[in-house]
């Protein structure tokens, strides 16, 4: 199992109902990379702070979220496949 | 207060201490536009925030825990404007890192006065409104050097009428944003031995700023900023400043709050200051106030004990700060107040005070000052008719009423005089 983790100089912040993350790279805060997320969104964000495997953030979910498997796979896929699109994790 | 002012101040406290307050007010009518006379509503309460320039911060607080009956429509509205407001808030805090790094550049020592270095003590430091950078550079040929050197990097003088800072402007990726360069904390006041007070206590920074300037954390950078009890002190004689100007809102008085319950504060030496520039009688009050409306906790001023303000004075205070609004913009009438009411000689010393901000080269030439009297009042008449469309009668009215105010608070007095 291939594990993820998030790379530095990110920051996640709760705006009204939502989240973003920040890029602050040295000592700027680049804001045309500023990207929002959701609530779940910004859960993943948070257990990526460790190396973890698909799988785990799966499992995690599940126990957090009241949803079935089907949909949990769904949204972790997404987001993955958005955050590595960004280049956000390694 | 009226019901709308009174539900204000109860979610103001709530999103300053970062919780849900049962509010019965909230009800699905509540953010219906009409306005009926014996409920408070959305529209109330909007127009009070604004006036205030507490909008971000209050709509947060609505938009975290208020959704259960907030149309969908207005959470979408409220949303972008929340978002507008932390990407405001995110250009100010790169503006601050380009000023410290041109400060870092040319060993020029220096610290942020409040704007970002306050927004860290709120729950959400996106929400509170800065419209400006405020840098203190203590040392006299530091700060005219670094004033010279701005102007190389793009930053444009601007012109203000005042004799403790110097504004700049400057166009960061489309966006003019604004720069005010202090050589001092405040303007002079008419009390001479105030200002000599204030001047003895910020004078050591000029001579050894570097290592007695403390450091926070904003959005993963350090920002110099005064210690702790300097801090404090400044944020006081700021709120000062504004009242004794056109007036003061409730955001000097939530950073007041938010800085008195999350920094860790030498009491003994922040009274000392304040007992060294005679204003005791306004640090109660602004802490009362905040005890009795803003959720702070008597257990976070331990001093206040015995010098709590009667509820009656709080409440004259009160409606000061919500009919001025912010910086007394809501009553045009405000622009300025005398210590002492009953007598002549207190507004001469403002006319006197306001003719050496305006003209403070030529204000160094006593010869000169009829002739300076004379154009500073030619220019508050012409102001008052022209710019702030009000007499010079509704002036003083408002300077006779606020001047009482003042009064009670016996600023600049010697307690001990005071009461043998």
């Amino acid at each position: 199992m291939e594990a993820m983790k998030r790379k530095e100089g990110y920051m996640l912040r709760r705006i009204g109902k939502s989240y973003m993350i920040v890029p602050v790279i040295g000592k700027t805060i680049h804001l045309k990379g500023i990207i929002t997320m959701n609530e779940t969104g910004a859960y993943l964000w948070e257990l990526l702070e460790k190396e973890i495997s698909k799988e785990e953030l799966l499992e995690k979910m599940l126990l957090e979220y009241q949803i079935d498997r089907e949909t949990a796979e769904a949204d972790i896929s997404e987001f993955l496949e958005k955050s590595g699109n960004m280049g956000i994790l390694s | 207060m009226t019901k709308g002012q009174t539900l204000f101040l109860k979610i103001l406290a709530a999103s300053l201490v970062g919780e849900k307050i049962p509010c019965k007010e909230i009800t699905k009518d509540f953010w219906l536009c009409a306005r009926k006379e014996e409920t408070v509503s959305w529209q109330d309460l909007q127009k009070i925030a604004k006036e205030q320039a507490l909008t971000a911060l209050i709509n947060d607080y609505m938009l975290t825990w208020e959704l259960e009956t907030m149309p969908e429509s207005l959470q979408e509205t409220l949303q972008r404007q929340a978002l507008t407001s932390a990407m405001m808030y995110y250009q100010m805090v790169n503006f601050v890192f380009m000023i410290l790094d041109i400060m870092k550049q040319e060993g020029i020592y220096g610290c942020i006065l409040k704007g970002i270095g306050l927004s860290i003590y709120y729950p959400r430091e996106e929400m509170r409104k800065t419209g400006d950078v405020d840098l203190y550079i203590p040392n006299l040929k530091e700060f005219e050097t670094f004033c010279q050197i701005v102007k190389k990097h793009g930053f444009k003088q601007e012109k203000s009428i005042t004799d403790h800072h110097i504004s700049f402007s400057y166009i960061l990726e489309g966006t003019k944003l604004e720069l005010e360069v202090h050589k001092k904390p405040i303007n002079s006041q008419t009390n001479i031995s105030f200002n000599k007070a204030v001047e003895a206590i910020f004078e050591p920074f000029s001579k050894q700023g570097q290592t007695l300037f403390s450091y926070v954390e904003v959005m993963n950078a350090m920002v110099p900023v005064l210690p702790a009890e300097e801090n404090a002190f400044y944020l006081l004689l700021h709120m000062l400043q504004h009242f004794l100007n056109g007036g003061m809102g409730f955001r000097l008085l939530c950073d007041w709050a938010v800085f008195l319950r999350r920094e860790k504060i030498s009491f003994q030496k922040l009274l000392f200051l304040i007992k060294q520039s005679k204003i005791e009688g306004f640090a109660y009050m602004m802490t009362g106030l905040c005890i009795a409306f803003l959720g702070l906790s008597k257990e976070n001023v331990p001093w206040m004990e015995g010098h709590m303000p009667q509820m009656k004075e709080m409440e004259v205070f009160l409606k000061d700060m919500f009919d001025g609004g912010e910086f007394g913009e809501q009553d045009r009438s405000r622009m300025l107040i005398p210590m002492d009411t009953s007598s002549f000689r207190a507004y001469v010393k403002e006319l006197h005070r306001q003719m050496c901000l305006r003209f403070h080269r030529a204000g160094k030439f006593p010869f000169l000052w009829p002739l300076l009297w004379l154009a500073t009042g030619v220019i508050f008449i012409y102001n008052n008719k022209y710019l702030r469309n009000t007499s010079v009668k509704d002036i003083m009215k408002s300077a006779k009423k606020r001047g009482k105010l003042l009064e009670s608070m016996s600023l600049f007095i010697d307690t001990k005089q005071k009461n043998s």
